[in-house]
């Protein structure tokens, strides 16, 4: 692989790891307040979180820049506070590809969530637990299959991230180019052995970190008695 | 003596629960009633876990539940331990995480049974490293016990813990418990539908019928109560005595029992000479007799006096409530036989037992001859 090829790797790398962080904090919390909820709307939050998984990723991208450029209100505020942009530039992408692999966290962690019972949490607060603490000392401990796969899921949806990437982020070495960017430039130039390199090396990737998530995240048997 | 005073009330559907109880310090307090009376219900206001409760509850000098004021302390805060009728066990960890779990939340301010001697004392050391998904039901709960006493409560409450039990462990779940009481100087909250299971575990006894406490009584007093609808309605109406050993007789397999110094034969038990035992007597095994009898098989034959008689117009059997001493033992008979005897309030006759359960200290069997 060329040098190009590397900064480009090293970009991918940073935004999937840093966008899986964000989602992964912010995400615990909010899984559980709606797994918990008997709110009516609980069924129109979780089509709204799970729009991402649906919508092409270009109709996203478009979206988001609109709404972030520096001449609309949100791009206006963030570029007033920082002095940066967020079109074109590494902090936009990151927001575009938290709000991209967003089901990809929530929607394990929901599922897991939502089979621990409320008896379960019962006999944990006869035993001393306030809420906070059963959530960090029950949910987190029966939950810890699933959120490690659900952090490897978005990870590998983040590196293979294009279409939200080409709409919001363009094609700025060591900024917002990543790799299925680079890729996606050496077939339309025609490099196809430099194409071939990097499809191989995305190919055998996922299927590692998808069998690290199987291999982790088995249906669990496992239940409380 | 530190009770737990509770007067609650509190509406779910149709359904209404108002109590108002003062509730032993000390020993073990049953709570009984049919199907649907309320008593997990009331278990579960008393620990905190059911919302909208209305009144109070006082435990010694603290305050648990004060409606009028807004003071209602969670569940969390409350020293209690809970031993739910499904155990609960957390499924994340193994047998000794679970204890591990309570252990670390231990309430400071109260002696309790140090980790090993609870473990001994349930049998569980040779569980500590298994997975709860494999446990027995009876292994399930004895850790739900031990994950609660590590806690180190001032309350014990369960909730009909012997519900998913087969029948071969109940005796050994009934024998452990008891041990684990009388060591333990815990007041204890018991849950069950089972008479039988609370005449031998239970000091005093609550009978709850549809929200409303119907009885609160010692539990040899209140099993008589032959004024409550429940009790009324049951076809098998039980007494309990306690005796004392007298000695055995190896070479007839017998144990010779006195109740209030009338010798009383079971089959041989292993509690020593002097110690206490209870027994339970299902009504329809004792008959009555206005004469001592000879030439008959049943051994058992006590000179006791009619203390009652609750003889319906509509029903077949009357039951007889006899004193013998100061014990309380029923019996129930045909409405024509008790006629044909002329029994009457006051009469001295011959208790014939036929069958009688015995419960000693280390033992909990059901015994017939």
């Amino acid at each position: 692989m060329t040098q190009e090829d590397w900064v480009a790797m090293t970009v991918t790398v940073q935004l999937a790891a840093l966008t899986s962080a964000i989602l992964l904090a912010a995400c615990l919390p909010l899984a559980w307040r709606l797994s918990r909820s008997q709110s009516r709307w609980r069924p129109v939050i979780e089509a709204v979180l799970a729009l991402p998984l649906v919508l092409p990723p270009t109709v996203l991208g478009f979206y988001l820049l609109v709404l972030l450029n520096p001449d609309a209100f949100l791009g206006g505020l963030w570029f007033t506070l920082t002095g940066d942009a967020l079109t074109f530039t590494f902090s936009g992408l990151v927001i575009a590809s938290v709000i991209y692999s967003l089901p990809f966290m929530m929607q394990p962690l929901l599922g897991a969530f939502d089979t621990i019972e409320e008896e379960t949490l019962e006999a944990a607060a006869s035993l001393g637990c306030g809420a906070r603490e059963r959530f960090f000392a029950v949910v987190l401990p029966t939950s810890q299959r699933a959120i490690v796969a659900a952090s490897l899921l978005t990870f590998a949806h983040t590196i293979g991230e294009f279409g939200v990437v080409l709409m919001m982020g363009g094609n700025i070495p060591g900024e917002t180019r990543v790799i299925s960017v680079v890729m996606f430039e050496q077939v339309e130039t025609l490099q196809y052995s430099g194409a071939h390199q990097l499809a191989a090396a995305l190919l055998l990737f996922s299927f590692l970190l998808l069998l690290l998530v199987y291999g982790v995240y088995r249906p669990s048997r496992r239940r409380a008695v | 003596m530190d009770r737990l005073h509770c007067a609650l009330s509190l509406q779910k559907g149709a359904f209404d629960l108002a109590v108002d109880l003062s509730i032993a310090g000390s020993g073990v307090t049953g709570i009984w009633g049919p199907n649907g009376a309320g008593k997990s219900t009331l278990l579960r206001a008393i620990a905190g876990l059911e919302r909208r409760v209305a009144g109070r509850i006082m435990w010694q000098d603290r305050c648990w539940l004060d409606s009028d004021h807004g003071v209602s302390m969670p569940v969390e805060k409350r020293p209690v331990g809970i031993v739910f009728q499904d155990a609960r066990l957390f499924s994340f960890t193994d047998v000794r995480g679970n204890l591990e779990f309570a252990h670390r939340r231990a309430f400071a301010h109260h002696n309790g049974m140090p980790f090993q001697q609870v473990l001994r004392t349930l049998r569980l050391e040779h569980l500590l490293d298994r997975n709860v998904a494999s446990l027995s039901g009876g292994e399930r709960q004895r850790v739900a016990i031990a994950r609660a006493i590590l806690r180190r409560p001032q309350l014990l409450l369960l909730d009909e813990p012997l519900a998913a039990i087969d029948v071969n462990q109940k005796a050994e779940f009934v024998d452990v418990f008891r041990q684990l009481t009388q060591q333990l100087h815990l007041p204890v909250l018991y849950v069950t539908h089972s008479l039988d299971e609370i005449s031998v575990l239970a000091d005093e006894l609550i009978i709850l019928d549809d929200g409303r406490v119907s009885a609160h009584d010692k539990i040899q007093q209140a099993v008589l109560r032959i004024d409550v609808p429940v009790l009324q309605r049951r076809d098998d109406a039980v007494s309990i005595l306690d005796a004392k050993v007298a000695f055995h007789d190896p070479a007839m397999r017998l144990s010779h029992l006195l109740v209030d110094n009338e010798p009383l034969l079971v089959p041989i038990i292993t509690a020593a000479p002097g110690e206490r035992v209870r027994l339970l007597v299902h009504a329809r095994d004792v008959a009555l007799s206005r004469a001592l009898q000879t030439g008959l098989s049943i051994r058992n034959q006590l000179p006791a006096l009619i203390e009652s008689i609750s003889d319906h117009p509509d029903a077949t059997y009357a039951d007889i409530i006899l004193s013998i001493g100061e014990h309380r033992l029923t019996s129930r008979i045909t409405r024509a036989a008790c006629r044909d005897l002329d029994l009457r309030e006051g009469d001295a006759v011959y208790a014939l037992v036929k069958s009688v359960s015995v419960t000693q200290r280390h033992l909990s069997l059901p015994v017939s001859f």
